[in-house]
């Protein structure tokens, strides 16, 4: 079953944790725990390299990908999805300078209020250089059809 | 440092509300700043001429930005690289200048995996429109920097 799933729509691409983008990203959310962006501070906390936040997983899916590839794959107009949903499992921290894995995968379409809303759902696990899933990540995206 | 005693007291009555955290109201150079660092450039979090072409009264915060908001607060109280999972529904738009105030309760005390866990509802409010995300996260309660 699992490789039916791979083999139909099973998107990949590989990124690498950017100091710089882990940075931005703090100071976009108003991030002022050194751990997350300052490699001293996080060394000398214990950690290997700065510390990914809890939802720059999501940002590593939309800069690997393009924020609009699955919906060009789906025939959806970007402009007209709004997010409904996000959840994450995370299993083992993401920190600077990895290298990681993305797949990614439509997992369910649904339509509700007699297809009104269409709905589809995005799937992207994130395993980094030793082959440790890191985060599983589920996107809900909501489309306003006329 | 990482603090390794328990979130919470063994006896303490669950659910449990934490206190609520204020945040700054969000204005457009937040925006165009969460734009870079999240790498999501659509239109309607940053051009109001376009966000208006598209029916809302102006640019609207990205979800993900909320929601990393409500990370930091549950990272901030039960340690870095505690949150096992979690998942929310953005249940209304978040209009720009709109200031937030998030939400923690503990429903009750869990087990993932064979660690002890927290699991906890989460939400967020503005005065503008209310509620605007709610979802719910499991935290281990014994967090630990490193590997679990």
């Amino acid at each position: 079953m699992e490789h039916e799933a791979e083999a139909n729509g099973l998107s990949q691409r590989r990124i690498r944790v950017e100091l710089g983008q882990l940075k931005l990203f703090a100071k976009a959310i108003g991030e002022t725990n050194p751990i997350y962006f300052d490699r001293a501070a996080a060394e000398a906390a214990g950690l290997p390299a700065p510390l990914a936040p809890p939802t720059f997983s999501y940002s590593l899916g939309v800069l690997a990908f393009g924020s609009e590839s699955w919906s060009e794959e789906l025939g959806i107009d970007p402009e007209h999805l709004l997010h409904g949903e996000q959840a994450f499992e995370s299993f083992h921290p993401i920190y600077a300078e990895d290298e990681l894995l993305l797949q990614r995968r439509v997992v369910d379409q649904y339509e509700k209020k007699g297809g009104r809303l269409s709905f589809v759902v995005v799937e992207t696990e994130l395993t980094n250089q030793r082959s440790e899933l890191c985060v599983r990540a589920r996107m809900v995206g909501v489309i306003q059809n006329a | 440092m990482i603090d390794m005693t328990d979130l919470i007291p063994s006896d303490l009555a669950l659910p449990h509300r934490l206190p609520p955290v204020g945040g700054h109201a969000f204005t457009r150079a937040q925006l165009a700043l969460f734009a870079g660092g999240s790498g999501d450039h659509n239109p309607i979090h940053i051009d109001s001429d376009i966000a208006k072409a598209k029916g809302f009264e102006d640019v609207i915060v990205p979800g993900m930005l909320l929601m990393a908001q409500v990370g930091k607060m549950l990272a901030d109280w039960a340690g870095p690289s505690t949150i096992r999972r979690w998942n929310v529904r953005f249940t209304n738009i978040t209009p720009i200048l709109a200031t937030p105030t998030y939400f923690a309760e503990i429903l009750e005390r869990t087990e993932v995996a064979g660690e002890r866990c927290l699991r906890l509802a989460v939400w967020v409010e503005v005065p503008e429109v209310g509620e605007v995300v709610r979802g719910e996260a499991v935290v281990a309660e014994r967090g630990e920097a490193g590997e679990r």
